[in-house]
């Protein structure tokens, strides 16, 4: 229900499909057959690129909109859908290697980790937001829930601090790639609030 | 540069050692870049030779020690150590060196040392890390001991490991090894030492306190505030990774009575 995968896609549009799934066919390859070839701890190295990964494909899908506004790339909303699914497809990878391989399925340790630690619990959050938007992302949805559907969709960018803090939180070395993340993240939200106040009789049609 | 020719193990332990090139390949010292895989990638553009040790402070013999003399002129010993790292993963690693304490000794410290203060090279142009504005940690990096810990036998300096010299990303040519302290404990490529009366500063506890006591030990009952420190990933022989419960003082419970009386959720 969740990938409603029509084949009869353009060529730009399998283009960008592989493109996204190439980070976890590249990892997962390499885990599961030469995980050596990704250091001596292949397991922390895969959670962590799963993670990194879902922010990408975030920060991408979050980049369709402004693009569509102020550049000649207009055409990049039409795959939006797409890239928010695998944004929730790599949450979801990044989710399972913590529960199932980091955890080791401990239910002690994850109650314990959602009751004290605001990066796990931040982290699920956020998970559980995409997890609805992913649920309502079929055209059917989007009919059925009318306006309701742009009010919902409009949780993204919670799930967006929400990421943003979260890898602020796990950062236990240097905070170059987490300023990176906030800076495009700050951009990202401020284009829409520019084109929310500055145009508001377009409103309707600006807000995406 | 200089083999030891004369060795044994004078301390060991059941669990299995830890592969030599996991050792060299996966470790953090910032000095070389935050990554786990940059100390193994960049600690070649460091030369550690020759090398020099300040030791000053509250004692009645200060002077420089010279590594050539301060290794022949002791019996080096083997001592295999768990080494456990304050983000839960953990190796078996054997250590050849000195005992601290018998080195200490010898400069005579004074009964007004309360502490031992460390301090790790600074030389930017050889280490990369120390160039980063965007570490998290301010440079020289610079650790500490009070001084019954520093004197306990446990207490190591290290000048080489599985046999052979210290390579550089491991902490080249002299390290400290605290084994019932989590890793950052153990400073790397010492220059200096000094006997002093108050707690020195610590780089970890300056770049967050509420994360990294002056104290330090292992232990499973408090954890980081970002994470458990009741379970462990230990990187074993062959390489394989197990998930295990880590244990008091990294079970050196030898160690306890150091902190009797002491609330050691307090002085974590």
């Amino acid at each position: 229900m969740a990938f409603p995968i029509k084949l009869n896609q353009g060529p730009v549009w399998w283009v960008l499909f592989l493109a996204a799934l190439a980070p976890a066919a590249y990892y997962w390859g390499l885990f599961l057959f030469d995980p050596r070839a990704l250091g001596v701890d292949s397991l922390e190295v895969i959670l962590q690129e799963m993670g990194r990964w879902t922010l990408w494909m975030l920060l991408i899908t979050l980049a369709c909109s402004p693009l569509k506004r102020r550049t000649p790339i207009n055409k990049a909303v039409r795959y939006r859908r797409m890239l928010g699914l695998f944004t929730f497809f790599y949450a979801s990878l990044h989710l399972s290697i913590y529960l199932i391989g980091w955890i080791e399925l401990d239910l002690a340790v994850f109650i314990e980790d959602l009751g004290k630690r605001p990066f796990i619990y931040l982290g699920m959050i956020a998970w559980t937001g995409l997890l609805a938007l992913a649920v309502t992302s079929p055209k059917a949805m989007v009919r059925q829930l009318k306006k309701n559907w742009k009010r919902l969709h409009r949780v993204v960018y919670g799930i967006l601090v929400l990421a943003v803090i979260h890898f602020w939180m796990q950062s236990r070395v240097s905070s170059l790639e987490a300023w990176l993340y906030t800076f495009i993240a700050i951009i990202l939200l401020g284009e829409r609030l520019l084109a929310k106040f500055a145009k508001p009789q377009r409103r309707t049609t600006a807000i995406a | 540069q200089k083999v030891e020719n004369t060795l044994f193990r004078s301390v060991s332990t059941e669990d299995g050692l830890t592969e030599k090139a996991d050792v060299t390949s996966y470790n953090n010292f910032y000095e070389f870049g935050t990554g786990k895989d940059d100390p193994a990638k960049y600690a070649d553009e460091f030369n550690p030779y020759p090398w020099q040790i300040e030791v000053g402070g509250l004692c009645d013999k200060p002077g420089t020690l010279d590594l050539e003399s301060l290794v022949s002129a002791r019996q080096t010993e083997e001592r295999i150590y768990r080494l456990r790292c304050v983000e839960a993963w953990s190796m078996v690693i054997p250590w050849v060196g000195i005992e601290l304490g018998t080195l200490l000794k010898q400069f005579e410290p004074r009964s007004s040392a309360k502490y031992v203060a460390f301090q790790t090279l600074f030389r930017p142009e050889e280490m990369r890390g120390q160039k980063s504005r965007f570490s998290f940690i301010d440079y020289p990096y610079v650790e500490g001991l009070r001084m019954d810990e520093a004197m306990h036998r446990l207490s190591f300096l290290a000048i080489g490991m599985y046999g052979e010299p210290l390579p550089n990303q491991n902490g080249a040519p002299i390290r400290l090894v605290v084994p019932w302290k989590y890793g950052f404990k153990s400073i790397k490529s010492i220059v200096k030492i000094e006997f002093v009366e108050e707690e020195p500063p610590t780089t970890w506890n300056l770049a967050s306190a509420r994360e990294y006591g002056f104290y330090s030990n292992v232990n499973p009952n408090v954890d980081h505030p970002r994470w458990s420190q009741a379970n462990e990933r230990r990187i074993g022989p062959n390489g394989n990774i197990e998930r295990i419960p880590t244990a008091m003082f990294n079970g050196y419970t030898e160690v306890a009575s150091l902190y009797e009386g002491m609330d050691l959720r307090k002085f974590f």
